[in-house]
């Protein structure tokens, strides 16, 4: 009886209620792109889901099971807030997939933007950073009744298992341990055409700031360089045939070796797959698969592939793969001396490839 | 407070000393030892628990030779009323303070990563309040409760098969780079994370059979460190120790960063930091409990009740001192040198004596 006064005491309980918002009070974000405007300030465009439309809805486009805002402004926040001021509701990052960002605006630099994001608290660290080929907005506006939502259309093109090595599949986190250290990763490239997104290449980004594109073949070679590769085809042809092999997945160790004072790389990759297809124009009955062949030319494709994506990376003084990593684990005193001008000594620095891709079938005739 | 409320079992000393060292300093630690001692923050990690179980088995010498005494009574007989006196003030200043540095960390995760609205005054009195309710009971309830809120402790385990794919054992190189003085602050706060049972020396003799206590008591700061360490591994192999060192709160930030299997799954985060509240809830009750039980030793009353409110609220203010969280993350590193005073200085110090004053006859 006596601790009566304590009852009124226990409505702290309910503190929680303060920060109380329901659902409806929130505009849940999917998707962000930054485009550049004339007067230096960026626009800012978001994908609000429209939800029951495109959850449940049928025939939806994306113009139809989202909606896209816009506003311009200098910071992330001051164009939320402006965003928040039209919408009344609260924007919601912790639901973002993708942040798209127009390559001019790279060109300047993303490290404004990824700042934003590595403080929100709600962000996931799964988030994409991807750069547009074009405008990034227009990422939102395609209209295809397949995906309603544009942004969750991007995020599975990246992350889909299926074979598509070409596009990069760094999410935030893993962009965030490269940049870190030298400032330098390679970024999925997107291109939006009106009914579709198309997801292959990568930018190749230096000091935080975008210089240069990588064709399908490189963003291929960046992502065996990952070992981030989990299925893909790849073709060779002998004699005039074509013999698509398809890769389980590619293991690529790589390894830092001191030589004289200097440092080396070995790069070695080793695959198991299969022969998917033989193409052939003219019809010839199969006798036997010249397995060794076809190992031996596929060796050298993604040897050369590789050694060409590394020698374009070379030729840019740039390090999207973290090799820098390597050095400073291994031989953390060369990494002292190296790592203010780490991108000229990369650029002089030796590989060594190997590849060992083995053909364990040939599907079910020989 | 009454007797039988407050006695509990030696096997209870386990979880309690558990409950005690994982509070609010898990979600930190991982991120102090990044951002002091890279890599070798593990190693500073693994030195600081040994110390910690040094420092575990000097306290338990203790209490075991005063088996019926609180050190506010059994102080007086061996360094006179003043300086016991001086003793027990400082006991009480450092408790306080510890509980207000677990409180003010508390209150500011609180506030970035659920209620970024709530007053965080608010947040601090609801947990006092909380803490409060309870610590008037007793320590059995108190000990009874955490070994409730023990089994959350070991959750994250959970989470090994989901990170295995992003784990990178690399992450723990290079070794040896750190300079003394860095690892020391490393030393220095893996120390105060593991912090925390020394409150022993106050509640041991409400322990019922104490041949078990230091055995015990090794047990629970073992598998908390062995809980912390697991964290501390698991952020570094996973975020890596530059991203570490940046975040706030890793182990969250791990779970982000976790490639889950579905959607429901997404924000499993918040589960994760509601064990962590738990965590800072048992870390609070357990000293708020031991500061009025101590004060009511120091003024020999037999209820230490009338002591929690006051010290709940002295905890608020307290932690409401520091302008920012770099002046309080400097107040923790002091409480951090004040552990040591304590421990190392005069626990140390009180055994010698007691030591010399048994060996003289006829005492």
């Amino acid at each position: 009886m006596k601790r009566h006064w304590l009852l009124p005491l226990f409505l702290l309980m309910l503190i929680g209620c303060w920060d109380s918002a329901d659902i409806d009070q929130r505009s849940l974000v999917l998707g962000v792109a930054i485009d550049p405007t004339e007067n230096h300030q960026v626009q800012m465009s978001i994908e609000l889901p429209i939800l029951g439309t495109s959850l449940g809805g049928s025939e939806t486009s994306s113009s139809e099971g989202s909606r896209v805002l816009s506003t311009t402004g200098t910071t992330v926040a001051e164009m939320a807030t402006l965003l928040e001021n039209r919408l009344w509701r609260a924007v919601f990052f912790g639901h973002t997939k993708v942040v798209v960002i127009n390559e001019e605006v790279a060109r300047d630099g993303i490290w404004p933007y990824i700042d934003f994001f590595d403080r929100n608290p709600n962000t996931s660290r799964r988030i994409k950073f991807i750069i547009a080929n074009g405008e990034a907005a227009d990422v939102f506006a395609i209209d295809n009744p397949l995906e309603p939502l544009a942004s969750l259309y991007l995020s599975q093109l990246i992350e889909m298992p299926g074979p598509n090595a070409a596009a990069i599949t760094l999410n935030f986190q893993d962009m965030a341990r490269l940049l870190e250290l030298t400032g330098d990763a390679a970024l999925p490239r997107v291109r939006a055409t009106d009914t579709e997104l198309v997801v292959g290449g990568a930018a190749l980004i230096k000091d935080y700031k975008f210089i240069a594109w990588l064709g399908e073949n490189e963003a291929r070679a960046t992502q065996m360089l990952y070992n981030a590769v989990r299925s893909e085809r790849i073709t060779v042809s002998i004699d005039e045939r074509i013999y698509v092999y398809t890769v389980r997945q590619i293991d690529t160790k790589i390894k830092a070796r001191l030589v004289d004072g200097k440092i080396e790389f070995d790069i070695a990759l080793s695959s198991d797959g299969h022969l998917m297809e033989v193409f052939s124009q003219t019809p010839k009955h199969t006798v036997t698969t010249p397995l060794g062949e076809i190992e031996q030319e596929l060796n050298n494709l993604i040897c050369t592939q590789i050694e060409h994506t590394i020698d374009k990376f070379q030729s840019y003084e740039c390090d999207p793969i973290g090799f820098a990593i390597y050095v400073k684990r291994y031989y953390p005193k060369i990494w002292h001396e190296q790592s203010d001008d780490w991108g000229h000594y990369f650029s002089t620095t030796k590989f060594n490839i190997s590849s060992d891709f083995k053909i364990r079938q040939s599907g079910v005739i020989e | 407070m009454n007797q039988t409320r407050n006695q509990i079992s030696s096997p209870e000393v386990t979880v309690l000393v558990i409950n005690i060292i994982i509070g609010a300093g898990l979600i930190s630690i991982p991120s102090l030892l990044a951002s002091s001692a890279g890599a070798d923050g593990i190693l500073a990690f693994i030195a600081a628990s040994f110390i910690t179980l040094i420092s575990g088995i000097l306290i338990c010498r203790l209490v075991l030779r005063f088996p019926q005494q609180s050190l506010a009574e059994y102080a007086p007989q061996l360094v006179g009323k003043f300086f016991a006196w001086i003793i027990s003030l400082f006991i009480t200043i450092d408790l306080l303070f510890r509980m207000a540095t677990v409180l003010r960390t508390f209150s500011e995760s609180v506030s970035v990563f659920l209620l970024p609205r709530t007053p965080s005054l608010l947040i601090m009195v609801t947990m006092m309040f909380a803490a409060g309710l309870l610590a008037r009971n007793g320590l059995a309830p108190v000990t009874r409760s955490c070994g409730i809120i023990v089994f959350f402790f070991f959750f994250h385990f959970l989470l090994v098969p989901f990170v295995i794919g992003i784990f990178d054992f690399g992450e723990f190189l290079p070794l040896f780079q750190t300079d003394w003085q860095s690892f020391a602050e490393s030393i220095r706060d893996s120390i105060i994370t593991l912090g925390g049972f020394d409150v022993l020396l106050i509640i041991g003799l409400n322990v019922t059979g104490k041949k078990k206590l230091l055995k015990n008591t090794l047990i629970g700061i073992t598998t908390a460190s062995l809980i912390t360490l697991s964290q501390i591994v698991l952020t570094f192999g996973t975020l890596s120790v530059s991203q570490t060192a940046k975040v706030q709160a890793p182990i969250l930030e791990t779970i982000k960063y976790m490639p889950v299997p579905t959607l429901l799954l997404e924000r499993v985060d918040i589960f994760f930091f509601g064990i962590w509240i738990a965590g800072a809830y048992s870390t609070i009750l357990i000293f708020l409990f031991t500061v009025a039980f101590h004060l009511s030793k120091v003024f020999k009353l037999k209820k230490g009740d009338i002591f929690v409110w006051p010290c709940a609220i002295v905890t608020c203010i307290l932690a409401n001192l520091s302008p920012n969280y770099i002046v309080s993350a400097n107040l923790s590193a002091l409480t951090g040198y004040s552990l040591m005073v304590l421990t190392f200085g005069i626990v140390p110090l009180l055994l010698i004596l007691s030591r010399k004053k048994s060996s003289k006859p006829g005492k």
